[in-house]
């Protein structure tokens, strides 16, 4: 704090400001970049696509969706080692997301990955452990279509994402109530268009 | 399970003008860290001169999209990035007012006028004069000019320099409304104590 106050009391003043700024101190704002500053930002954002070992990873993995289709088991993704056993899970088709935001969030995200420049890799995030195999999301007709096009135009990307941490739940995993209101980290799977293909979660 | 690995690896501190300047290429990530670094201060500053947690994160919002779509026309040679982000935000706060989109029941604003009366809210003052929200709203009755100058150096402890270039105005002016700010609210808080004993 400053040292010059008017004589009207400087102590009482000091102490009077001292005690509203640390009150101010404990306002703080939403902890993740509004979707609304991504949304922004893709915008104005150039058309040069991801970064490219981004794009090599997605080919693999589209490579493996395809293979087994809409339904069934998933299967392991290219790059990972064999990993620890998990919770059983029920798999298969999910329609749709839980939730608006959900969404929404999502597919921001993706826009705006679809959207930058390619990455410095000295920024890029750093990979980390995988928790889930890759899970379809999209519905037969919306598959098709998709996989046929990204085989086609051999595009997509995977994505780091932040998501509600009940999407654990409408994938049919583990869900742990007590920690909802704390996001999940996951890896999405996404088609040129901006449809998630598939989702993986890194940090359930 | 595998057992949680951070998300991003550590970095050595980025410098304003090659943040911005990753900002201004696209960079996600450079935006996220941005965010992550000023966005508390920034809405800070905002929520100390408006009293009202949504304008402040709207005005803080503002901040960031104007960095996201911007970011070029940060000038490194005139200060820091939060310096500048705060500066988008009080004017987003200001076109907010000045479009009259007030809440009903906020006083938030108070008087732009240094010579206007004083606030409605003395008698919340005299019976709590103590406590930390009658001193908030002594604070907000001050006109704009001197809460915006008391809030930047006495309650968020910039430097002067950096606190009249947010409030874009020469450094003695900044001095003056402090001054003024500060005998103001001396004087609220003395008169209610006069009237309370």
């Amino acid at each position: 704090m400053n040292d010059k106050h008017p004589p009207g009391g400087p102590e009482t003043l000091r102490s009077a400001l001292a005690r509203v700024s640390e009150d101010l101190h404990r306002h703080a704002p939403a902890a993740r970049v509004p979707a609304e500053v991504l949304a922004a930002m893709a915008q104005r954002g150039r058309a040069g696509g991801a970064h490219p070992a981004m794009e090599q990873q997605a080919g693999a993995h589209l490579a493996l969706l395809e293979q087994r289709g809409p339904a069934g088991e998933p299967m392991a993704a290219p790059e990972e080692s064999a990993r620890a056993a998990e919770p059983p899970r029920r798999t298969g088709w999910r329609a749709a997301w839980a939730g608006g935001a959900l969404a929404m969030a999502t597919t921001v995200a993706a826009v705006a990955i679809l959207t930058l420049a390619p990455q410095d890799p000295a920024m890029a995030p750093q990979r980390a452990a995988v928790s889930t195999d890759f899970m379809p999301v999209a519905n037969t007709e919306r598959w098709a279509r998709l996989m046929a096009d990204a085989r086609e135009q051999g595009s997509a990307w995977v994505v780091p994402a932040e998501l509600p941490r009940d999407s654990l739940a409408s994938m049919g995993l583990p869900y742990d109530p007590s920690r909802a209101g704390e996001p999940v980290r996951a890896e999405l799977l996404v088609h040129t268009s901006g449809d998630v293909l598939a989702v993986r979660f890194v940090q359930p | 399970m595998m057992p949680f690995v951070p998300w991003t690896s550590p970095r050595t501190r980025i410098d304003d003008a090659s943040l911005a300047r990753r900002v201004a290429a696209g960079d996600r990530d450079a935006l996220a860290l941005a965010y992550e670094r000023e966005s508390g201060a920034v809405y800070r500053f905002a929520f100390a001169l408006c009293g009202n947690a949504s304008w402040a994160a709207d005005a803080t919002q503002e901040a960031f999209i104007a960095l996201a779509t911007r970011a070029d026309g940060f000038d490194p040679a005139r200060g820091a990035l939060g310096a500048w982000l705060a500066g988008v935000a009080r004017h987003a706060l200001l076109a907010q007012w000045r479009t009259g989109q007030r809440h009903d029941s906020s006083d938030a604003w108070g008087d732009d006028d240094p010579g206007a009366p004083e606030a409605p809210s003395i008698d919340t003052l005299l019976v709590r004069r103590q406590e930390t929200e009658a001193l908030w709203a002594a604070i907000r009755s001050l006109p704009w000019a001197f809460r915006e100058a008391l809030v930047l150096v006495d309650l968020q402890e910039r430097p002067y320099e950096q606190a009249a270039a947010i409030a874009g105005i020469e450094l003695n002016t900044l001095r003056s409304r402090l001054h003024r700010a500060r005998a103001r609210l001396a004087s609220l808080l003395n008169a209610a104590t006069g009237e309370a004993a």
